[in-house]
């Protein structure tokens, strides 16, 4: 199955660009690959638990569905260890399926991708 | 043409196509669905997604704003 890796770096600060990276891992899922979701930088905050519900932008499902539609349909969710930590985030404040890593694991999933994207 | 409705009117991307695709891995092979949506975006997406997954789409049509697409498992 093609692999295809979406690094996210928004939350609130800019709803819009939290959500397309969701949808499109979501369309991924739907379309027979194996997308996975890196969250860096502000974007952490959407894998902490409750978060999610305070971003809903005009014209898009809510985040917080498309995060349950990702992981509960097999989807791999990446968390940058540094980012949580400058951020006082601990493992226990993520959603279950959140997956705590450091550069080494993204260079590996970079390496084995189809695709990269960046919002 | 014998297909079960799945209507998608009203719901945001990419919703219609989470809900084509969980509907089509449930059904019968040779089966039909007719796929009613109301974004016009998805006279793109609907034959993108069965190009990917290589299900056939025989039929869309417009009707009223209302888009059909009927779509063979396969």
């Amino acid at each position: 199955m093609e692999k295809i890796l979406i690094i996210s770096t928004h939350a609130e600060d800019n709803p819009e660009k939290a959500t397309l990276p969701f949808v499109v891992a979501v369309t991924a899922l739907a379309s027979n690959m194996q997308p996975i979701v890196a969250l860096q930088s502000m974007g952490v905050y959407l894998a902490t638990k409750g978060y999610a519900k305070i971003v809903h932008e005009a014209s898009f499902p809510p985040v917080e569905e498309l995060i349950e539609t990702f992981i509960d349909g097999g989807g791999k969710l990446l968390v940058c260890s540094p980012c949580i930590k400058k951020r006082g985030i601990e493992q226990d404040d993520l959603i279950e399926g959140a997956v705590i890593v450091n550069a080494p694991t993204l260079i590996k999933e970079i390496g084995e991708a189809k695709a990269v994207l960046t919002y | 043409m014998d297909a079960e409705i799945l209507d998608c009117r009203g719901l945001m991307c990419p919703m219609p196509i989470v809900k084509l695709a969980k509907r089509i891995k449930e059904i019968e092979v040779g089966k039909v669905l007719e796929l009613l949506a109301d974004d016009v975006g998805s006279k793109e997406d609907v034959p993108a997604w069965c190009k990917r997954t290589g299900n056939e789409l025989i039929e869309m049509k417009e009707e009223g704003g209302v888009f059909h697409y009927f779509i063979r498992k396969k």
